[in-house]
């Protein structure tokens, strides 16, 4: 037999030959040993061939690589034809090249990007739809994108050529202040993106470029998701990108919203803070854990004097979960503008309370065995335990609303307050019939309480806070303005007390006093002011009721003050040994504080305090200022320039409570910084208000002139330590002296409301200016 | 085009060399062709796993890293064992790693089956199977890709319609214009010369 042919091999291999063949067949094979190492391939290749129908089918899916992707500069070329002129390639990758070209009709330089196909990668579809959103969308902060093209298969995105550093390199030769600017303009960048509902995907230093100006050029919008890949493995380091994941980002399934920019956002504002990654770690694994888990060091603890605030907004949009984060850019945008109009932020980072929660909770836990062991009494649980509540209660999203009424928007609501005021006034002055003068007042404050209530259960809360305190500060004027209208309880059938205010106000020039009130019509209203402000101040929680509600007991407690007749009370032998006992009590409480018998610390220093101020007072009225001794002044003026003199006093002694740097002594400090700002700048008030006072001319438009400067310094002196004590006494100098020009100026009965608006006016004006200049001042601090 | 038919010609590179070329560090073309070769395994095992497709590209870039790393350290002795038993001992710790934070309702890998991907991993023999599979695709692939290069086409194609295609020998005879032996000897040829690769590669 004749060696056979492969195809009888094939056919034996395979079982196909017949049985009279078959036995032929392997006598030969049995003699021919060429013949039988061909069956012995065959049976191996036949094997491979089994294998290869199982796996030929992955054939397809990865024959592809070197396919598709243009290398060179000559390939772009052809590629584009002749409306961009290619220049250079600028990056590379296994999935997508950047060339610099010419367009070559509109004479300005583009990058082109050439996109890899793949079949099997649905990203590329979605990529290529964003795409053509991008180009739709027009905004300085973004390299905007030309053209989305496509040729023999082959798809290209033509975008602005932007010449500028990567944000972190250009991050080195700015200020804070500029970094932020800059930093803003990515915000606004993204936000505008998100509006659209565009998702970047891949936020990084590297896809932000600052132009010389500097200016913020946010590149790759939804197109960033393949650079992705590519950048790892070009690198051979598994860099940049994955250290600015979302946690959503690497854990599964990935869902990706607008808060995964904003989690890199946040990873850019920290890196714009301290310099630094918050999640360092360069092993994939360790740094895929940490975004999952890990809170980062808090910026403050890598960088000094970094404002809290920043560190807070940080914090919120580094939140694990995305629903806890800032929900946008434009949220944290916002957020960042807040701090920089100087009003309060009230981001938290959740984990910094659940922190403090935490803590209180085993605080807690010890109270009860301190108190079972009768180390603490019941009482003294009470107190900690109320305290621990008010800590905790934030969490309220309606509370923490309420709280973010900032002094600033405070004094805007007060302004606006006083305005109307004012117009109510000038409107009270012309034509009604006495019976319904006190009407619009009545009617005033009853709708602003009713406003706010019904604001505060919609839980709108800065309107209610708004609102109600308007009506909270008509509420006595109201009062007073109903009984003495109505002559009920009124002077002379009813009085308290040895003196009234209605004789003083009797007293006063022609068309000054419009309005005959009791000491008891006083008292009933400063007492009904006082009540609806506690009311208020329990049901709200703001901190504004807890200034009217100061003001309010101030005010009672004149009332008092009046009705007691304590104006006539001036001992004669006061003298400047009295100060020894005060002063003497105040230190003995200062040192008990320092030696930790902070019990007796207290009361001893408040009853020197109280000494103390009695003594100068009295001193002040008695003219025994010596300092003033030398000079030729009147009466009047040595006594109210002895309380200036004591209001600067007042102010040194605050300085030295401050720097004792103890709880006490600070609290001390804040008392003292009302009292110095009131003792300085109402004598010199007083000392310029009276037209028959035997003080000369001169001296008068000396005070004049003394008291908006010094209101001023007090608005400005606020700025350093944001004390609100030196702004709102600041504020109050300031309206004396413009209700004093206007008075001057306009010389008739219109002086007080023309006054009080232009004092309202101002008030908001200054009140929207001042916070700028704080966060601005904070910022400088830093630098 | 000239440049795409360029790139076809590209040379026959086997798991040893490459592994010799990674020693030198600077050499980025090298780093490139080994993720080219081995990254498909890694990411259609992940896919298999019920892993979508971008992390599963993260695993193999991660296992790429990993695997350097060791690599360049000496960690890796061929003399111990396959390249593919390594790379499989890498890949599969990256992709437990990556899943370990998960809830395990997320883990359903195969919606067909109802195959969670926790009873896959309990099954060390079964995922191992699936890593080996994967890896003789690639080897496969990769030696079908190198033998197209090499042969005739019209050999070539003979070898595609009849073995692969399944078409009766007298039909592919005629179209190519070729004797029935003809075509077995080119089926016969093109398993010999795979197979020698696959051997090669390996």
């Amino acid at each position: 037999m004749d060696c056979p042919d492969f195809e009888s091999i094939e056919k034996y291999i395979l079982g196909h030959f017949k049985a009279e063949s078959l036995a032929e067949f392997e006598e030969h094979l049995g003699g021919c040993p060429a013949c039988s190492a061909k069956v012995g391939e065959g049976k191996a290749n036949e094997e491979l061939l089994v294998e290869l129908r199982t796996y030929e089918k992955g054939h397809a899916e990865f024959s592809g690589e070197g396919e598709g992707k243009i290398e060179t500069t000559d390939l772009a070329q052809s590629v584009l034809g002749e409306k961009y002129r290619v220049i250079r390639k600028v990056g590379e990758g296994s999935s997508g090249q950047v060339f610099q070209a010419v367009d070559t009709v509109l004479e300005r330089l583009v990058a082109i990007k050439f996109l890899r196909r793949k079949s099997s990668d649905q990203a590329c579809d979605e990529i290529w739809r964003e795409a053509r959103l991008m180009s739709q969308l027009n905004h300085p902060n973004i390299a905007q994108i030309f053209e989305v093209g496509e040729f023999d298969s082959q798809r290209f995105i033509v975008m602005e050529w932007v010449d500028g550093q990567p944000l972190t390199e250009a991050w080195k030769e700015l200020q804070l202040q500029q970094r932020l600017r800059v930093y803003l303009g990515v915000l606004d960048a993204v936000a505008a993106a998100h509006r659209r509902g565009i998702i970047h995907r891949d936020i990084k230093p590297s896809n932000i470029l600052v132009t010389s100006e500097p200016k913020a050029k946010v590149l790759d919008f939804g197109i960033a998701v393949e650079a992705r890949s590519l950048e790892s493995i070009e690198r051979g380091l598994y860099r940049g990108t994955p250290g600015y994941s979302a946690p959503e980002q690497v854990t599964l399934p990935v869902k990706v919203s607008a808060a995964t920019d904003v989690f890199a956002l946040g990873i850019l504002l920290y890196q714009l803070l301290t310099d630094a990654l918050p999640f360092p770690q360069t092993n994939a694994k360790e740094l895929f854990e940490a975004i999952r888990s890990d809170y980062p060091e808090l910026p403050s603890a890598l960088q000094e004097k970094i404002p809290i605030p920043l560190q807070n907004i940080c914090l919120k949009a580094l939140e694990k979960e995305p629903s806890k984060r800032y929900a946008d850019a434009q949220s944290l945008g916002e957020d960042i503008q807040r701090f920089l109009r100087g009003e309060k932020v009230w981001s938290r980072p959740s984990f910094l309370t659940d922190k403090i929660q935490q803590e209180v909770f085993y605080h807690r836990q010890k109270l009860k065995v301190w108190h079972d062991n009768e180390l603490i009494t019941q009482k003294e649980i009470d107190r900690l335990e109320n305290i621990y509540e008010r800590m905790i209660s934030p969490a309220d999203p309606s509370i923490i609303e309420s709280r973010k009424l900032s002094l600033s928007q405070v004094c805007l609501y007060l302004g606006g307050w006083i305005v109307v005021l004012g117009s109510f006034v000038l409107l009270y002055k012309w034509e009604m019939r006495p019976y319904w003068q006190p009407m619009p007042a009545l009617f005033a404050t009853a709708l602003m309480a009713l406003f706010g209530l019904t604001m505060w259960r919609r839980q709108e809360s800065r309107l209610a806070v708004g609102f109600l305190s308007t009506a909270n500060l008509l509420i006595p004027i109201a009062i007073l303005l109903t009984l003495g209208q109505w002559g009920w309880l009124s002077y002379p059938e009813y009085e308290w007390g040895t003196e009234s205010i209605a004789q003083a106000l009797a007293d006063a020039p022609e068309g000054e006093s419009y309005l005959v009130v009791g000491n008891v019509q006083l008292f009933i209203s400063s007492a009904c002011w006082l009540a609806f402000s506690l009311f208020f101040l329990r049901k709200i929680r703001s901190s504004i009721f807890v200034i009217f509600s100061v003001i309010a007991f101030l005010a009672w407690l004149s009332v008092c003050y009046i009705i007691a007749g304590m104006e006539d009370w001036k001992p004669e032998s006061v003298s400047l040994m009295y100060l020894i006992p005060g002063a003497g009590l105040f230190v003995l409480g200062v040192v008990s504080d320092r030696r930790r018998y902070v019990q007796y610390a207290l009361p001893l220093c408040v009853v020197g305090l109280i000494l103390i101020v009695v003594c100068l007072s009295v001193l002040a009225l008695k003219e025994k200022m010596l300092i003033l001794e030398w000079s030729s002044l009147e009466e009047a003026e040595r006594v109210m320039l002895g309380f200036v003199v004591n209001g600067i006093i007042y102010l040194c002694l605050a300085g030295v409570c401050r720097r004792l740097g103890t709880r006490l002594q600070r609290t001390l400090a804040q008392a003292l910084n009302w009292l110095g700002p009131i003792h300085i700048l109402a004598p010199l008030r007083i000392l310029d208000s009276n037209d028959e006072s035997p003080i000369s001319e001169n001296h008068q438009v000396v005070y004049r002139i003394l008291l908006p400067i010094a209101s001023v310094v007090f608005v400005f002196g606020s700025v350093a330590r944001q004390m609100k004590s030196f702004f709102f006494s600041g504020l109050g100098g300031i309206a004396a002296s413009v209700h004093k020009i206007t008075k001057t100026v306009f010389q008739d009965h219109f002086s007080w409301p023309v006054s009080l608006i232009l004092t309202g006016i101002i008030w908001m004006f200054v009140s929207w200016l001042v916070p700028r200049w704080k966060a601005s001042a904070i910022l400088k601090r830093k630098d | 085009m000239d440049s795409r038919k360029e790139r076809n010609k590209m040379e026959w590179v086997t798991t040893t060399q490459v592994l010799d070329d990674l020693k030198n560090p600077d050499d980025t073309v090298v780093w490139h062709r080994f993720c080219d070769y081995f990254n498909p395994v890694v990411i259609n095992f992940a896919r298999k796993l019920g892993i979508p497709a971008a992390d599963a590209e993260d695993a193999a870039q991660e296992t790429m890293m990993v695997f350097l790393r060791a690599f360049r350290d000496g960690k890796y002795q061929p003399a111990k064992g396959r390249l593919s038993s390594w790379l499989f001992g890498v890949a599969r710790r990256v992709i437990l790693n990556m899943r370990g934070n998960q809830p395990l309702e997320l883990l359903i890998a195969d919606k067909t089956t109802g195959t969670s991907f926790w009873d896959l991993i309990q099954d060390d023999h079964n995922i191992k199977s699936e890593w080996e599979a994967e890896w003789r695709r690639m080897v496969i692939n990769r030696s079908l890709k190198q033998v197209r290069r090499e042969m005739d086409g019209k050999v070539f194609r003979a070898f595609e319609l009849y073995a692969l295609g399944d078409e009766p020998v007298e039909q592919v005879g005629a179209e190519l214009g070729m004797s029935r032996n003809a075509v077995y000897i080119a089926k016969s040829r093109v398993l010999s010369r795979l197979r020698e690769l696959k051997g090669e590669f390996e």
